[in-house]
C-alpha cells in the first residue's frame, strides 16, 4: 500500500484540476439556458448579400455545363449536363436553385429573427424562402423533403474560462488585450475591430429535395447534407453575417463542396423585395477555359 | 488503491475542464485548399487559378480612379526587373494555390504565446503578433505581408495589418494602395478553417472589400509547401517541386525591356478590356464593377436587361473618359492603427547600419552617427533645428556635427542648416555644408543666405566622401526636380537618400524655371534603382529615406517610378495626338494617382502638376 507522501504529487495535481474545472464553472448550479438566451451572437436582423466572389456564378445564369470548381462526379456532370430550365419551369419545379444547398449563394436579402426560445427562422426575399433552425431537436418527424429540409441548429461556443497555458483560449488573451489597450488598433484611436460575437452557429439540414448548387443545374440530390457555420464580424464599421456551406452527397459530389458567403447588415427592411422563384435562361454559351 | 483513486480523479477533472474550453479553437495546423490538395479552389476559381480576364471587375467595390487604373495595367508590366519577383500581398496571398502551416511561437521563458507564423499558400511567410506589441511609426517600412497584429475574440482570431504596399487584389490589375488596411478573422469550425478579409482603401475603395476563403485540416498540407520549392528546396528537376522559383526569385532578362520603360496602355487603347464581359455575356458596365454590383438589385436589374446595369458603360463609369465622379477619392479611413505625426513633432527612427531618420514637422532628416560625428543630410526646416539638434544630441551624445549635405536648396530643406553647422562655441569649426553648386548659387541669391551657404560645392556627377568608417556617393542628378538635385548614397549602411526626388506623399514639384524636368526626375528615379537591391521578393534590402513621407526600399521607389513614368507617357501620348493643355487636364489622365499624390496646394497639386508635366514635355527635345 503507497504512504500518503508518495501520493501527495498525485493528488496535488487532481487538487489542481479540480480547481481549474471549478474555475470554468459557475459557482452555482443553474437552471439550462434556452437556446436564444446562450445565443453566442446576435444574429437576427436584417441582412444583404454582398456578392464579391464567384460574380458570375451568382449574380447571372451561367450557361449550361459552367460548373467548374464544383466537385462534381460523373453522375453529377451527367445531370448537370441535362439541365433544362424549361422543363423545371413546366414541372413547377422553379424552386431548384433556392433549396437549402444553394440559396445562401444567391443574390438575396436575409430577415432572420426567433419564432421562439428555440427555433430560429431565415427568411429570404428572392425566391420567397422560409428556413427554420431547430435547436436541442433529437427525434423528430420532418416530414416529407422539401426545398428547405430539416435544420438542426446548435452553438458553438468557448467556455468563459481563463487559460492557465495561455495562448489557446480567447479569453485570456482578450482580457489582456483590454487590459493593455493592444491589438487590432494599437496606436491610434479606438480600434476597429469591435468583438460582436464569441462563437458560432452550427446548422445542419438534411431531408432535402433534390436542389442545385447554382442556378444552372449544377445539381446535388435528396442524399445531400448541409451543413453551415454562420459568424458574424465586425469589421471597419459594418456589421457582416458570414455563412460557410459544406455540402456532401454521395451521389453526385466526389468530396464536400465548401464556399462561403457574406452578408451586410442592413437597418431596416425598406429594400425588401420579395420576388418568386424562377428559372432564368443562362447568360451566353459557356466556353471551356483553354489554360 | 488510493493511487488509483487520485488518478481517476484526476481524470475527471480533466475531462470536466478539457473539452469545453479546448474544443477545436485554434487556427495552429496543417490546412490543404478546402477542396484538397494545391488547386482544390470551390471559389473564384479562375481568378485564383489561371488567373482573370482582363476588365473583370465585377462584384468589386472599387472607385472610379481604381476603374480608370486597373483598365490601362497592362500583364507586361510584369516583365519589368524590379516586377518579376513580386509577392502576393498579405491581402491575397491566401488565395494561391499550395497549403498552408500555421505556427506558434511561445517565449521559451515565460512560455505566453508571442505570435503567430504562417507559412505557404504561395505567398511570404508572415507573422501575427500576439504580445501586444504596438504597430510601427507611420515613417517605418512597408511590406506586402504588412505588419500584423492579432487578438482572440472568442473562437475567431482577430487580426489587423498596417504598413502595407500596394499591391494586387486580382491579378488583372486591381490593385490596392499603400494607404490600405486589412481587418482578418480566422474562424475553425470543426476541421474547416475559414478566413474572412476585408481590405479598405480609402484612394480605390467606395467600401470595404470583403471575401472569405476556406482550408481544410489536413496533416499532410505541408508537403504542399515542398512542392512549391518552399522549405524542401528538393523536387525532380520537373513541375512545381522542380526550385525555389516560388519562394524564392532573383529578376533575369527574359525579354528586351528597356531600363526604365513602364508598360501600360494608353487611355482609350486597351483593346482586351471586355474580354470578361464578351465571355459571359454581361454588359461591359457590370463588368468593370463598383460598389452596386455587388448587390441584389444589380442582379434584378440584370434580368431586366434595364439601365442600372446598362448595355455600355456610361460616361460616369467609362474608365477611358475623364468624369465628375472620378474626382479624387479621400475617404478617411476608419480608426487608422498609425496615427500621422503632429505638423511639429520631432522624432527618430532608427533606419541601417549608422543612419537615423529624424522627422521635422513632415520633412526628413537624415543622420549618419559614427565616431568621427554626425553627418546630416537636409537639416530640415529653421522653425524646428533647436528640436532637431536635441534629438540628433540624443542620438549621439557628444558628437558634432562635421558634415551636411543639401540635396537642393529648398528652404524646407536647409532652413536649419545655420544653427546644426554651427559648432558648440563661437569659435568653434563649423561643419562642412556641401551642396551642388547650381544649387549654391541660388541659396547664396536668396535674401534669407545667411549661414546656409554651403562651404563645399561641386560641378562634376559625383562628390566622394569616407566619413564614419563609410564610403558615401554624392550623386547629382541633373535636370531632376532642379538643376542641383542630389542623391546621397551611405553605401555600409545601403541607405540612400532621395531628398526632393521622392517626396512620397505628393507628386515631385519639379521646378522647370530653375532646370527640373520630368524626364530628368524620372531618370534620377532609375538611377536610385539601380543603386537599390531588393533583399527577397522585391522588397527590403536598401532603404531609401524620402523628402516627406515614410521609408521606401526598392518596391517603393518602383512603385512612384511607376506613377511618374506611366503619367509622362499618357501626357506624352496626349502631346502627340496633339491635345492642348487644357485638353489634357480636362481629360484628368492621372486620375489614378492624384488621390495618392496630389497635393492640396502647391506645385505638386494635380493641377499644376499636369501643367508642369505637359510644359515640360512639350518642350522637351524629340
Amino acid at each position: 500500500m503507497e504512504s500518503w507522501g508518495e501520493l501527495r504529487p498525485l493528488a496535488a495535481l487532481a487538487s489542481f484540476a479540480f480547481a481549474l474545472a471549478a474555475a470554468g464553472q459557475p459557482p452555482t448550479p443553474q437552471a439550462p439556458r434556452s437556446p436564444r438566451a446562450a445565443a453566442q451572437f446576435d444574429v437576427t436582423g436584417n441582412w444583404v448579400a454582398q456578392i464579391t466572389e464567384d460574380w458570375r456564378w451568382r449574380m447571372i445564369t451561367p450557361p449550361k455545363g459552367d460548373y467548374a470548381s464544383v466537385p462534381l462526379n460523373q453522375a453529377g456532370r451527367q445531370a448537370a449536363d441535362r439541365w433544362d430550365p424549361a422543363a423545371d419551369a413546366a414541372a413547377g419545379e422553379q424552386c431548384r436553385a433556392f433549396g437549402a444547398g444553394g440559396l445562401m449563394r444567391l443574390p438575396t436579402r436575409l430577415k432572420i429573427g426567433w419564432a421562439d426560445d428555440t427555433t430560429l427562422r431565415v427568411e429570404t426575399d428572392l425566391g420567397q424562402q422560409v428556413r427554420t433552425l431547430h435547436f436541442g431537436e433529437t427525434v423528430q418527424d420532418p416530414g416529407a423533403r422539401s426545398w428547405q429540409g430539416h435544420s438542426v441548429a446548435e452553438w458553438l461556443g468557448v467556455a468563459q474560462a481563463a487559460n492557465p497555458f495561455g495562448g489557446l483560449v480567447a479569453p485570456t488573451q482578450e482580457a489582456a488585450a483590454a487590459r493593455s489597450g493592444v491589438g487590432p488598433g494599437a496606436g491610434g484611436p479606438a480600434s476597429a475591430v469591435v468583438p460582436v460575437a464569441r462563437g458560432s452557429l452550427k446548422v445542419m439540414t438534411t431531408n432535402l429535395r433534390p436542389g442545385y448548387l447554382r442556378k444552372n443545374g449544377v445539381p446535388y440530390s435528396e442524399q445531400a447534407i448541409v451543413t453551415e457555420y454562420l459568424d458574424r464580424f465586425a469589421m471597419f464599421g459594418n456589421d457582416y453575417l458570414q455563412v460557410v456551406t459544406v455540402v456532401t452527397d454521395p451521389m453526385y459530389l466526389t468530396t464536400p463542396f465548401v464556399v462561403s458567403n457574406q452578408f451586410k447588415r442592413e437597418p431596416d427592411d425598406s429594400k425588401w423585395n420579395p420576388t418568386a422563384c424562377a428559372t432564368d435562361a443562362p447568360a451566353g454559351t459557356f466556353q471551356r477555359p483553354t489554360f | 488503491m488510493l493511487r488509483a483513486r487520485a488518478l481517476v480523479g484526476f481524470a475527471v477533472a480533466c475531462g470536466a475542464f478539457v473539452p469545453a474550453v479546448f474544443a477545436q479553437t485554434d487556427v495552429a495546423g496543417d490546412w490543404d485548399q478546402a477542396g484538397g490538395g494545391i488547386f482544390g479552389f470551390q471559389e473564384e476559381f479562375l481568378d485564383r487559378g489561371g488567373g482573370p480576364d482582363l476588365g473583370d471587375y465585377a462584384g468589386l467595390p472599387i472607385n472610379d480612379a481604381l476603374r480608370y487604373k486597373a483598365s490601362l495595367y497592362s500583364p507586361s508590366w510584369l516583365t519589368v526587373p524590379e516586377h518579376q519577383c513580386l509577392p502576393h500581398p498579405s491581402t491575397y496571398q491566401y488565395r494561391s494555390p499550395g497549403g498552408l502551416s500555421i505556427v506558434k511561437e511561445y517565449d521559451s521563458v515565460t512560455q505566453q504565446l508571442v505570435a503567430y507564423h504562417f507559412f505557404g499558400s504561395y505567398g511570404l511567410a508572415r507573422t501575427v503578433w500576439m504580445d501586444g506589441r504596438p504597430h510601427p511609426p507611420a515613417a517605418a517600412r512597408h511590406t506586402y505581408e504588412g505588419f500584423s497584429t492579432g487578438r482572440w475574440e472568442g473562437n475567431r482570431l482577430a487580426v489587423e495589418t498596417t504598413h502595407l504596399k500596394a499591391g494586387f487584389l486580382r491579378r488583372n490589375g486591381i490593385a490596392h494602395s499603400d494607404r490600405a488596411r486589412m481587418l482578418e478573422y480566422w474562424v475553425r469550425h470543426d476541421d474547416y478553417l475559414a478566413l474572412v478579409t476585408a481590405v479598405d482603401d480609402p484612394l480605390y475603395l467606395d467600401e470595404p472589400f470583403v471575401r472569405s476563403t476556406d482550408f481544410r485540416l489536413d496533416p499532410r498540407a505541408n508537403t504542399r509547401l515542398a512542392e512549391f520549392g518552399g522549405f524542401a528546396n528538393g523536387g525532380d528537376g520537373e513541375g512545381f517541386g522542380a526550385s525555389d522559383v516560388f519562394y524564392k526569385c532573383v529578376p533575369s532578362e527574359e525579354i528586351a525591356i528597356e531600363r526604365g520603360r513602364v508598360p501600360s496602355f494608353m487611355p482609350g487603347a486597351n483593346d482586351s478590356l471586355d474580354m470578361f464581359a464578351k465571355r459571359h455575356a454581361v454588359p461591359l458596365a457590370a463588368a468593370l464593377g463598383g460598389s452596386a454590383t455587388l448587390y441584389p438589385e444589380f442582379a434584378q436589374s440584370l434580368r431586366a436587361g434595364g439601365s442600372a446595369a446598362g448595355g455600355e458603360p456610361s460616361a460616369a463609369r467609362s474608365p477611358q473618359s475623364a468624369s465628375p465622379s472620378a474626382a479624387r477619392s479621400r475617404r478617411s479611413p476608419e480608426s487608422p492603427a498609425v496615427a500621422p505625426s503632429a505638423p511639429t513633432a520631432v522624432t527618430s527612427m532608427h533606419v541601417a547600419g549608422r543612419v537615423w531618420l529624424v522627422t521635422a514637422g513632415d520633412r526628413n532628416v537624415a543622420v549618419q552617427v559614427g565616431d568621427e560625428g554626425v553627418l546630416i543630410v537636409n537639416p530640415g526646416p529653421e522653425a524646428l533645428a533647436e528640436d532637431v539638434l536635441a534629438k540628433i544630441h540624443e542620438l549621439a551624445p557628444d558628437k558634432r556635427v562635421r558634415v551636411i549635405v543639401m540635396t537642393d536648396d529648398d528652404a524646407l530643406h536647409i532652413g536649419g542648416t545655420a544653427k546644426l553647422a554651427a559648432g558648440p562655441t563661437p569659435r568653434a569649426q563649423r561643419a562642412a555644408v556641401i551642396a551642388h553648386e547650381n544649387a549654391s548659387l541660388r541659396i547664396a541669391a536668396a535674401e534669407s543666405s545667411e549661414g546656409h551657404s554651403p562651404t563645399d560645392t561641386f560641378f562634376r556627377g559625383t562628390r566622394e566622401l569616407f566619413f564614419n568608417g563609410e564610403p558615401i556617393e554624392i550623386i547629382h542628378a541633373p535636370a531632376a526636380t532642379s538643376d542641383g538635385d542630389l542623391l546621397v548614397f551611405l553605401r555600409e549602411s545601403d541607405v540612400v537618400v532621395a531628398g526632393s526626388v521622392i517626396p512620397d506623399l505628393t507628386y515631385p514639384a519639379i521646378r522647370t524655371d530653375e532646370g527640373g524636368t520630368v524626364n530628368g526626375t524620372i531618370e534620377a528615379l532609375n538611377r536610385i534603382l539601380d543603386l537599390t537591391i531588393a533583399e527577397y521578393r522585391a522588397q527590403g534590402g536598401t532603404t531609401v529615406i524620402t523628402d516627406r513621407g515614410r521609408v521606401y526600399d526598392e518596391g517603393d521607389v518602383a512603385e512612384y517610378r511607376d506613377m511618374l513614368t506611366i503619367t509622362r507617357d499618357r501626357v506624352q501620348d496626349a502631346i502627340d495626338k496633339g491635345l492642348t493643355l487644357e485638353q489634357v487636364k480636362a481629360a484628368r489622365l492621372a486620375r489614378d494617382y492624384d488621390g495618392r499624390y496630389g497635393a492640396e496646394s502647391g506645385p505638386a497639386s494635380a493641377d499644376v502638376f499636369m501643367t508642369t508635366m505637359y510644359r515640360s514635355l512639350a518642350a522637351a527635345p524629340k
